[in-house]
């Protein structure tokens, strides 16, 4: 027998699910007033779509499905936009500013990198939630876009150069950037170098 | 200066490093990968490197899974919540 579809209740959506979608779209959209209108879009294209929920995933994963879709409309329009001009013309150049920082002259890491504790082991695994969302918040807006397409939206490199119109070596490129920035941030608020 | 193992070059951190972030990304070619597993068995620091990616992405993962996002941050204010409901209960009404 097939399992029991959960009921068509959008309110109940906006009170399980809005302030997790409202953090999701705002971590990528950083306005507050645009994640709250995608949150709403969400629903209600939410609400127009669900005979097609099929109850394979949860309400919640479905509702995320939608809602990283309005934030690529968003992002789209946004690009045609004068003021949001978020790419870097020369990933590359950038990177190598970061670089001269990161390792010696040899290409060894000036300081090595340290062993993070586990946050799932962890004990303060708040601490971990803490440090974590605010180097994601962060991010400088050229790298964090690339970083959000493919780590938050689970987009392929080549679906991210095409949404992008990048190449594919300026992706990687800026993925590493975006890692390394992250990772530096993630060094002193939560690894070794972690001052509370 | 450039370590070489039996003659081989052996890249350095800063290649090591670029090329375990792109391991994330696309498939490294053979030579990558031989290079950047010699490299990674006599670097620690690259080693935690690699490791830290790891966590990296799996913290982003978990964010998208919504463990990790329920933390302190504001959520959506009382006035908002209250005008997306009244959006919901119109666009309701007009569909029944």
């Amino acid at each position: 027998m097939s399992k029991e579809l959960p009921r068509c209740d959008p309110a109940a959506w906006l009170t399980d699910h809005g302030d997790y979608l409202y953090r999701f779209a705002l971590l990528q959209l950083r306005d507050e007033a645009a994640a709250e209108d995608a949150v709403q879009e969400t629903l209600l294209a939410a609400l127009g779509a669900w005979e097609r929920f099929s109850g394979q995933s949860t309400v919640r994963t479905w509702l995320t499905g939608i809602l990283k879709h309005k934030i690529l409309d968003l992002f789209r329009k946004r690009a045609k936009e004068p003021q949001y001009t978020p790419l870097i013309d020369n990933p590359e150049a950038e990177l190598s500013r970061l670089e001269q920082a990161l390792f010696d002259t040899t290409g060894h890491w000036a300081h090595k990198p340290s062993a993070w504790n586990d946050p799932e082991a962890s004990l303060d695994q708040q601490r971990f939630w803490t440090a974590f969302l605010y180097c994601l918040e962060h991010l400088a807006p050229s790298q964090a876009r690339v970083f959000h397409l493919r780590e938050l939206d689970g987009l392929s490199t080549e679906d991210i150069c095409k949404e992008l119109k990048i190449t594919s070596t300026n992706c990687w490129v800026m993925l590493y950037r975006a890692r390394l920035g992250l990772q530096q941030c993630l060094e002193h608020r939560w690894g070794d170098g972690h001052s509370i | 200066m450039a370590i070489r193992f039996k003659g081989i070059r052996l890249i350095t951190c800063q290649e090591a490093s670029r090329l375990a972030s792109q391991a994330q990304d696309r498939p490294l070619t053979l030579k990558e990968r031989i290079g950047l597993r010699l490299h990674l068995l006599i670097c620690v620091g690259c080693q935690g490197f690699t490791r830290q990616l790891k966590q990296i992405r799996q913290a982003c993962q978990r964010v998208t899974n919504s463990e990790g996002i329920n933390v302190e941050t504001e959520g959506l204010s009382t006035t908002a919540k209250a005008r997306i409901l009244q959006e919901i209960t119109v666009k309701q009404g007009n569909k029944s």
